[in-house]
């Protein structure tokens, strides 16, 4: 029945001049879910609108995922003069009640054109009236309808049931590019779900220990970049080996520094690869308190070992609502998978959760830290996730 | 490659894969067809559960197929027991994930499962064991060789003090990892079932058995054609099975032999290790299964010396594969009683018909090397 597909867009309408550059990476998203399928999309007094039949539900789906896109409505596209609305509004409700019991209704209908000349209240009446003749056995519930058929009248009419929320945001690429620090864990896959919802492009990097660590740990890893790509797209991910950092620093640093001096070595390796790449930031998966690593003083202390932005936006984020979100964007399961990362290989018994930036520095000035980086750099791996 | 992780699995002898091609490529008709090639298939059927048998002491109509020791294992556990309600049931709590799981599902039930004393070798405890026997226990769950340590049970004497309480008693021996390495004789014992798979003997993956004694009734938890004398319905998997039997007609040929060649190479090796490696302990049952060898090194990961060895294609395990993804499982490992920095370092080699004196002096000079490296790394300054 169902012959195109409405879809609306979230806050990026409010956008004043650059509204432009949100629109056009907002297309970019909409012509990979349509590629290879023979469809186009089209605008029609600022909904975006793609006419198809066969691709409804696949294309509906994916639709679904894309940042920017608060609703995704399939709908029955019509022509505006009076008599087609009338016998389409019929159409639908005979297409509706094979599958469904409905015994009340009511008529929604909105003008994005306003020069139509029929005021929405009048064309409610009218194809109200309409309906109740038609069919007889309903009536009209305002408050409570078994359905409500929706008209949507801008150059052509476009009549809809049901609608399904988007993901919201702002379109993948508009705000930038940033490079995660992913790990097997819970975190740092919502991390960069909250971050691609607000625009930014990922790549990712990940740390590892093998063969202090298993091979089937990056491959977690590579499994919830898997699930994030349905969401962002393209994802380049960075393997980086760091156990002979781990090595070094072990040897030459305090126990209860090491995983403290091991983030500082984390992020350098991150801004190195980041500034390589144009990237504009780092993403963590930190939460304030969460572990010894992410106490204030910690971060900061981390924090000053780049100069390149730290973005950590589960920093407020209770451990219950980062799992809520995981439950939602399908990393969970995946996450709580029993592989080992480096970090918890390498976790001395009572990390220091107060360090000290200067005693920090200062253990690092035993380690050729430049020389580690470039090593590290040199041996990594990369991989595209699509 | 050496590969020294055959209580998980073994590579497929040379003459069973042929057999299997072979039976597929000629046997492919199902034993239950009236006609003529049917029939044919069905004479190699009884062929191979002939041979199966055999190995055991058992005759052939003692014989079922299943799809492994885990199907065997359910069937036995299962199918023994009358009434799930007021009846009691001993099994040993080391025993492998797939008679624990079963024992959990029987306790759901309201079956009454009663874990018998072990000692830390894994020797079940014959005093605790007498004390929990009674007239409601309806089943025994043991096993045979266990498949982290390889302690080897006394079959025999376990039997007979349980038939000797309550001769109505159920008796069920898991012997995965016997099975035609260490010598069974059920005409000897008075075991009731017995389960049995064809991978761990360097056969195919995917078929193994349950002997049942004759005149007891086992009910089936699979239901349909009623193949298998209705123990297991489904159209038997003939090439498996007769992949299967080759394998055991091979071990029935050098069981003893390799049961010997295989201690002098366990023996051989903890002497190596023992001499070239601080602070080692060697977990071993004083009756064992020569086929396994667990060891405990002090301030060493088992999971790390594993990766490490990996990436000079030598394969051991940590603890048993089938459960070592969880570490939730409360395994025979963790209660050896060492302290952690012990236990953390328990790997497990366990040998099979390819592994030779050659490798073994390789995997001594690998793991020495790295057991070294490895303590550098963690004990740091």
């Amino acid at each position: 029945m169902y012959n195109s597909i409405s879809i609306s867009l979230g806050e990026m309408v409010l956008k004043g001049k650059n509204r432009g550059q949100f629109e056009k990476k907002l297309n970019n998203q909409i012509n990979k879910v349509i590629k290879g399928k023979d469809l186009n999309y089209y605008r029609d007094r600022g909904k975006v609108f793609i006419d198809t039949i066969d691709e409804l539900e696949g294309v509906i789906k994916d639709l679904k995922n894309v940042f920017g896109i608060v609703y995704v409505t399939p709908c029955y596209k019509t022509g505006r003069d009076l008599e087609t609305i009338k016998e389409s509004v019929i159409k639908v409700m005979e297409w509706k009640r094979e599958n469904e019991k409905i015994k009340t209704f009511k008529i929604v209908s909105k003008r994005a054109d306003k020069s139509y000349p029929f005021m929405s209240m009048d064309l409610n009446k009218e194809l109200g009236g309409t309906v109740l003749k038609h069919f007889g056995d309903l009536n009209v519930d305002v408050h409570n309808p078994d359905i409500t058929i929706n008209l949507d009248l801008r150059s052509e009419c476009y009549i809809f049931t049901e609608k399904f929320k988007g993901t919201g945001g702002l379109p993948l690429g508009s705000n930038g590019e940033g490079l995660v620090l992913l790990s097997g864990g819970i975190d740092s896959p919502v991390a960069s779900y909250m971050m691609a919802r607000r625009g930014v492009k990922l790549s990712c990097v990940t740390f590892h220990a093998y063969p202090f660590t298993s091979e089937r740990a990056n491959d977690k890893v590579r499994t919830l970049t898997e699930r994030l790509s349905v969401f962002c797209g393209k994802i380049e991910l960075f393997y980086v080996n760091i156990l002979d950092i781990y090595k070094e620093i072990k040897e030459k640093c305090p126990d209860d520094q090491i995983t403290i001096i091991a983030r500082r070595f984390m992020m350098k390796i991150g801004e190195k690869i980041a500034e390589n790449r144009d990237l504009d930031f780092l993403i963590t998966g930190e939460s304030l308190g969460q572990v010894a690593s992410q106490t204030a003083k910690s971060m900061s202390v981390i924090d000053s070992s780049v100069e390149l932005p730290i973005l950590r936006p589960l920093v407020g984020m209770d451990k219950t609502e980062i799992i809520e979100i995981a439950r939602n964007i399908g990393t969970y399961e995946d996450s709580i998978q029993p592989y080992e990362d480096c970090c918890s290989v390498f976790s001395p018994k009572h990390p220091q959760t107060k360090p000290k930036k200067n005693k920090i520095l200062e253990s690092e000035s035993h380690l050729d830290v430049d020389a580690l980086i470039n090593d590290a750099i040199e041996k990594m791996t990369r991989e595209v996730i699509s | 490659m050496i590969y020294l992780d055959n209580a998980a699995t073994t590579k497929i002898n040379e003459k069973s894969l042929e057999k299997f091609v072979f039976s597929n490529k000629n046997h492919y008709g199902n034993p239950s067809s009236l006609h003529s090639y049917g029939y044919i298939c069905e004479k190699a059927l009884k062929k191979s559960r002939k041979i199966i048998g055999k190995i055991i002491k058992a005759s052939s109509d003692e014989v079922f197929f299943t799809s492994g020791g885990t199907e065997s294992n359910n069937i036995a556990i299962f199918g023994s027991i009358k009434e799930y309600e007021g009846s009691e049931v001993i099994y040993s709590d080391i025993d492998h994930p797939s008679i624990i799981g079963p024992v959990i599902e029987l306790r759901k039930k309201g079956v009454v499962t009663i874990p018998v004393n072990t000692d830390n070798s894994g020797y079940i405890d014959i005093d605790d064991l007498e004390g929990k026997l009674n007239s409601k226990t309806a089943l025994c769950i043991f096993t045979h060789v266990n498949s982290e340590l390889g302690t080897l049970q006394d079959m025999k004497k376990i039997c007979n003090i349980i038939k000797n309480n309550n001769s109505n008693t159920r008796i069920h021996f898991d012997c995965v990892q016997s099975f035609g390495k260490v010598s069974i004789d059920v005409s000897q014992c008075k075991v009731d079932t017995l389960s049995f798979s064809g991978h761990k003997i360097h056969g195919p993956k995917g078929i193994g058995g349950i002997y049942a004694r004759k005149g007891i009734k086992v009910n089936p938890i699979v239901f349909g054609g009623g193949q298998e004398k209705g123990l297991r319905a489904g159209t038997e998997p003939l090439p498996l099975i007769e992949s299967f039997a080759e394998a055991v007609l091979l071990r029935v040929e050098i069981m003893d032999y390799e049961y010997e060649r295989i201690l002098n190479l366990r023996n051989k090796l903890i002497m190596g290790l023992k001499n070239s490696i601080e602070d080692i302990r060697i977990n071993s049952a004083e009756k064992y299964s020569p086929y396994i060898l667990n060891i405990s090194i002090k301030d060493i990961k088992g999971e790390v010396l594993l990766h490490y060895l990996e990436r000079d294609e030598i394969f051991i395990s940590t603890g048993s594969a089938c459960s070592s993804k969880d570490g939730s499982v409360d395994n025979v490992v963790s209660r050896l009683g060492s302290e952690k920095s012990y236990s953390d370092g328990t790997i497990r080699m366990s040998f099979g018909m390819y592994n030779d004196e050659t490798e073994n002096n390789i995997v001594l000079e690998k793991v020495t090397g790295y057991v070294n490296e490895i303590r550098e790394i963690t004990r740091g300054r």
